[in-house]
């Protein structure tokens, strides 16, 4: 265990996850308490204030509608993220919980697990979205659902190579002759060993799944208007670049995002690396 | 070889049995019946007589799996039915679009194999130099940005700012530049981060180093050993995103007004053109089989173990 906090502890003190990881929390924070710092409704509309620059009032500007820019970029932040946790949450349990069992298992589960993520890793991902879309109508729930029928299977696969590689080592070896069950091993040793490598995946998983969303929603796919989402804000500035202000912050915090995530993960793999030689 | 490349593509047959299932389901069980739609389509008066009689001709009133074997037939025959949106055959329309996409692709592919080989060099001329640590921001920057934003920051910079380049359509060569390089970004920066490391590993191993030795330039060697070999992986995973490619595609062309299969397919979702999405469908199905066809064969001849008949 102490170890761990060690690692735990090398892993924050990194100058660069400091920085990421502050700006992410930020704009996290600032997201959720959208409800009491955001200035106005994100859906009230003053058509006499549309395309207002920047001022004390509206601190970001207003769009065609005179919605405020930063009230919707609060918001929007709330279903972006939000939807992109649901996703990533969703398809994290089941995948590292099924990845495994198909590791410890072995046999032929296991290699449909492995070629089925193959095979679907090089498969467009829209093609799945738009036969749920066109099957169950345009939406959110749609593309979730769709998201969410494909995506598990990489923590699946993940899951079981590294379970894999934990089952040979002498620790699980003494604690089967000890008499552990596979409940006990499954969740007491496997889980804990791959948990750290299992959560920069996640980190990592969960900037692509807000960049889908996001995209699914610029599509026009997603999330609708007047509901606000970063890449659905994106959408309505696009017939007005003239005020480029309306595109601009609702991108730049996908961008924030995205960037911190990946960050984040690639430093606690590096963690990790640093921490097995 | 052949064996391993047999054994590649029967993994792929469930995925595409299943998706062609899906997308016959999607346009006869759901959510509108097929005999309305074709009705509509026609404009023709819904009554009940008519309905019958359409039912009886389209084969509606045959069990499932008959009028799936029937439809198969008649996809395998290159029928996809008409779009309801333009009353073309979904065939014709789709092969138009496919053009456009495939140049925006190909030109994408272009940027990526010109940038990410340049900045692969020259990152890895002095590692941890001041050139590599910017290209190292740069495919970080790279991979995190939305796709539809990169492509409106291009368009107000190069086309609304400095008046260089068009904003949206597909007339001459100019309109190719700012979609395939937006598509092309994340790519560039994965690619480049590939490259950086093989480069890094091979110019450490013996055979380059002799090849130096034996008094070559650098630039010889870099030329003749490096690179075909530093290419490899590359070649082999661009198979591999070409799917997400597709994917990324939709986007950018729907930034740009780019009249490809991306921007096809999200105006029939929201007509709730059916035989065309399902054409959509199909069509990225066979796509994909190509390209992993295609993968597995590149795979197979620079891999001497599976070329000689190894497992």
């Amino acid at each position: 265990m102490r170890q761990k906090n060690g690692m735990l502890g090398r892993f924050l003190r990194r100058p660069t996850v400091i920085v990421y990881l502050t700006l992410l929390g930020v704009l996290v924070a600032a997201c959720l308490l959208a409800p009491v710092l955001s200035p106005f409704d994100p859906a009230f509309m003053d058509i006499s204030l549309k395309f207002a620059p920047p001022s004390p009032v509206h601190p970001l500007g207003t769009d065609y509608l005179g919605r405020d820019i930063l009230s919707r970029v609060l918001w929007g932040g709330r279903n972006t993220m939000g939807y992109a946790a649901l996703v990533t949450l969703f398809s994290a349990l089941p995948g590292t919980g099924v990845g495994m069992l198909s590791g410890w298992t072995g046999g032929w589960a296991d290699e449909a697990i492995t070629k089925a993520s193959d095979v679907l890793r090089a498969f467009p991902s829209i093609v799945f979205v738009l036969i749920i879309v066109s099957a169950l109508g345009i939406g959110i729930q749609s593309v979730c659902l769709a998201m969410l029928t494909t995506r598990w299977i990489w923590y699946a696969r993940m899951a079981r190579n590294l379970a894999r590689a934990e089952l040979t080592r002498t620790s699980i070896m003494a604690s089967r002759l000890a008499g552990s069950r596979w409940p006990r091993l499954l969740t007491r040793h496997i889980l804990p060993a791959i948990l750290p490598q299992m959560l920069a995946v996640l980190a990592i998983d969960f900037g692509s799944t807000l960049l889908a969303i996001s995209g699914y929603s610029f599509l026009g796919l997603g999330i609708l208007a007047p509901l606000p989402e970063w890449g659905a804000m994106i959408n309505d500035g696009r017939n007005y670049m003239e005020h480029p202000g309306m595109m601009f912050w609702p991108g730049l915090c996908v961008l924030v995002v995205v960037i911190s995530v990946n960050l984040l993960g690639d430093r606690l793999r590096d963690t990790l690396e640093e921490n097995r030689t | 070889m052949l064996r391993y490349i047999g054994k590649q593509i029967l993994w792929l047959v469930p995925l595409l049995l299943l998706v062609s299932i899906l997308s016959f389901v999607l346009v006869r069980k759901l959510p509108e019946d097929a005999a309305t739609a074709y009705l509509n389509s026609v404009n023709a008066p819904l009554t009940e007589e008519a309905l019958a009689a359409v039912r009886a001709e389209l084969g509606l009133d045959k069990p499932l799996s008959v009028q799936y074997g029937r439809w198969l037939r008649q996809v395998l025959r290159g029928d996809l039915g008409y779009s309801y949106q333009t009353k073309r055959p979904v065939a014709e329309e789709l092969a138009e679009d496919l053009r456009y996409t495939g140049q925006l692709a190909l030109a994408a592919l272009g940027w990526v194999l010109f940038l990410s080989v340049t900045l692969g060099l020259l990152s890895t001329r002095h590692p941890n130099g001041l050139a590599d640590s910017v290209i190292r921001a740069f495919t970080f920057l790279g991979a995190s940005m939305p796709k539809f934003w990169l492509g409106f920051l291009l368009v107000s910079l190069f086309s609304l700012r400095w008046n260089l380049l068009p904003v949206q359509g597909a007339t001459s060569w100019k309109h190719l530049i700012l979609p395939s390089f937006t598509l092309a970004c994340s790519y560039i920066a994965t690619y480049t981060k590939l490259l950086r490391s093989s480069i890094l590993e091979l110019q450490s191993q013996g055979f380059v180093r002799y090849a130096r030795v034996r008094g070559f330039s650098r630039r010889a060697v870099t030329l003749r050993h490096v690179i075909p070999n530093a290419l490899i992986p590359v070649l082999t995973s661009l198979g591999l995103h070409l799917g997400s490619m597709m994917s990324g595609a939709v986007i950018v062309e729907n930034v740009f007004a780019w009249p490809g299969l991306g921007r096809m397919c999200v105006s029939a979702v929201n007509a709730r053109n059916y035989p065309m999405i399902q054409g959509y469908i199909l069509l990225m199905s066979a796509l994909f089989i190509l390209a992993n066809l295609a993968a597995d064969l590149v795979c197979a001849m620079l891999n001497p173990r599976l070329r000689l008949g190894g497992s």
